[in-house]
């Protein structure tokens, strides 16, 4: 089972992160950030 | 459509065509041919994976969900980014350190060659007819509004993707989606920018957004927890984070995109940009509908757009009923009429009580509109049982062949096409890929040359092209092809997210237990669709729990015996 998160080397990385964990927790903080995005826009207009 | 259009939809698809064989040429073995030598960038492998995922109806029936029902499909899409997460920490280091071709092969490293045989044949069977289908369902709609023929608009949009993906196999698949993607996405947004033109003169794209706000057109998001409604917050992390698993982590169409990648690292970085892109992309193709809805308030609509179903009716025997909604509808487009410009108006000078008036008008006569709609679909399934009664595919296609410019009709049926091309390209190498792999290689020819193989991958190519051509053609005489399709697909994708779930997270399940769970989790699936216990989308989690669960069970009898 491959669940270590930092296995392999940094190629492929943006600047801004560290680890492969580091990387997916910015992925699923974008996710809650679009979703809140979404909700004020629809509010915004509604 | 003019003879700019012919010209440029001609030029789009030779370039696509020509660019593919260019890009591709000099392979050499199966390595480069069914994985592109295992060499791409992040890049390629993210607009690769997106370009697979997005075939020519979304870019047909989102703007029509947007024009219909709004935003709230883009919530579908909440469970991707987290099913990115999952792939790339769990699917994708397995696999590349494997150095498997297709997903079924790691299936023999972990169990044993019956469980990867049999989970194999049960992606060709599904995929197989589903592509027929992806071949099918644009080239219908582009021939009921165009006026093509169905047989050679089928035999096109199979065939013209099938010149660079026998010559340029994998490679060819990836120059490609990053030329498809480009058009596209220009395409788009030009769509976007032309309907924000076409508006009233004083009316820009954030007065464009109040008046769909205001009409309910930007319901994004849905907190309501209702199992009978189809998209809302809930299923769309829950039910699409499983559905997205299942379909990026067993389909090979898409396993073979992210293997391409020239390192962990690059595979996980184009899944982790396509769990970015994917919502944003969503949300702007649906607001081109909205958009296209928002022009509609200030112009008279067809009471249901494809035209060929309500001619029917108009030669039949319920023409007078349909006569009748009809001046139905054109009163209520009256109505419609005066009251956006009153509404625009009153958001313009920001008087509340008017906007207030005004908004619950416009949703009144909406609901009216929809109506007289309803009734219509009612005469249309009366005078034909087998007639196409949802309009949602025609609705963009419509609106761009009347009012946008010669040559942006062209280049918008080019990325049709395109679009068709990018997931059709990808099935087409995947099904050779686990034919040749997973079943000649491993069962009947296990070693020979590479120049034996390649061939092999080339002759298997063509072959699943035809193939799935003839299903295309088949389906336009079987009116209740795309739901056999779609519960074609239910009945075999929950019992492979289950095996390969037992494969990942219950390391102590052997083989023998997991292929007996298989095929009485297939067998149990079959009963449930045979005797109609469940609608036929729950058969994928229903397949996926029972084969997790019987192989738990057998594997617990098995150590006690023994």
């Amino acid at each position: 089972m491959a669940s270590n998160t930092d296995i392999d080397p940094r190629d492929g990385f943006p600047s801004f992160v560290k680890t492969w964990r580091q990387m997916y927790t910015f992925v699923i903080g974008s996710l809650l950030l679009v979703m809140m995005a979404l909700y004020l826009f629809m509010q915004y207009f509604k | 459509m003019s003879q700019i259009d012919w010209i440029v939809l001609i030029a789009t698809l030779g370039f696509i065509v020509v660019y593919g064989v260019y890009k591709s040429r000099g392979q050499q073995n199966m390595d480069d041919y069914l994985l592109a030598g295992r060499s791409l960038p992040w890049y390629h492998v993210c607009l690769s994976v997106m370009a697979t995922q997005a075939s020519a109806i979304t870019f047909l029936s989102a703007p029509g969900q947007g024009f219909a029902s709004g935003m709230g499909f883009v919530q579908f899409y909440f469970g991707l980014p987290l099913a990115m997460v999952v792939l790339s920490i769990t699917f994708v280091p397995i696999f590349h350190k494997l150095k498997v071709f297709t997903a079924y092969e790691f299936l023999e490293n972990r169990f044993d060659a019956r469980v990867r045989i049999f989970t194999a044949s049960l992606f060709l069977i599904s995929r197989g007819l589903a592509t027929g289908l992806s071949i099918y369902a644009p080239s219908i709609i582009l021939a009921t509004i165009l006026g093509w023929d169905i047989y050679w608009t089928n035999i096109l949009m199979g065939s013209v993707v099938l010149i660079y993906t026998v010559s340029g196999g994998t490679k060819a698949i990836s120059h490609t989606h990053l030329q498809q993607m480009f058009i596209v996405s220009a395409a788009m947004f030009m769509a976007g920018w032309m309907v924000v033109h076409l508006l009233p003169a004083n009316m820009g794209f954030s007065d464009a957004l109040q008046m769909a706000g205001k009409a309910n057109r930007l319901n994004t998001i849905d907190f309501h927890f209702d199992p009978n409604s189809r998209y809302n917050i809930w299923s769309g992390l829950i039910g699409g984070f499983f559905l997205q698993l299942s379909y990026f982590g067993t389909d090979q169409s898409q396993v073979g995109r992210y293997l391409t990648g020239e390192s962990i690292g690059q595979s996980r970085m184009g899944l982790m940009m396509n769990g970015l892109l994917k919502i944003p992309m969503q949300f702007l193709i649906l607001l081109v509908g909205v958009l296209v809805f928002v022009y509609y308030e200030f112009h008279s609509a067809p009471i249901f757009f494809n035209k060929v179903e309500t001619d029917k009716l108009k030669t039949s025997i319920y023409a007078p009923n349909y006569a009748q909604l009809q001046k139905q509808h054109e009163q209520l487009t009256e109505q419609k009429l005066q009251i956006a410009p009153a509404l625009q108006k009153a958001l313009a000078q920001q008087n509340n009580a008017a906007i207030d008036q005004y908004q619950t008008q416009i949703k009144a006569n909406d609901e009216a509109l929809k109506g007289v709609k309803k009734e219509v679909v009612a005469l249309i399934k009366k005078n034909n049982p087998s007639g196409d009664t949802s309009d949602i595919n025609y609705i963009f296609l419509r609106f761009v062949l009347d009012h946008l410019p010669v040559g942006l009709i062209g280049l918008l049926i080019a990325v049709i096409f395109s679009a068709s091309m990018g997931s059709v390209a990808a099935a087409y190498n995947s099904l050779a890929s686990t034919t040749v792999i997973d079943i000649y290689k491993r069962g009947f020819r296990p070693v020979a040359s590479d120049a034996h193989y390649l061939m092999a991958s080339r002759v298997a190519t063509v072959a699943w092209g035809l193939f799935c051509i003839f299903i295309a053609q088949y389906a336009s005489k079987l009116g209740s092809m795309i739901e056999a399709v779609n519960i074609v697909g239910s009945l075999f994708y929950g019992v492979i997210l289950g095996i390969f779930l037992t494969a990942f997270y219950a390391p102590k399940i052997g083989a023998k237990a997991t292929f007996w769970a298989a095929i009485l989790g297939e067998i149990a699936v079959v009963a449930c669709w045979y005797y109609d216990i469940m609608a036929f989308l729950w058969l994928n989690v229903v397949g996926c729990l029972l084969v997790v669960g019987f192989a738990w069970i057998i594997q617990q009898v098995n150590l006690k015996t023994s």
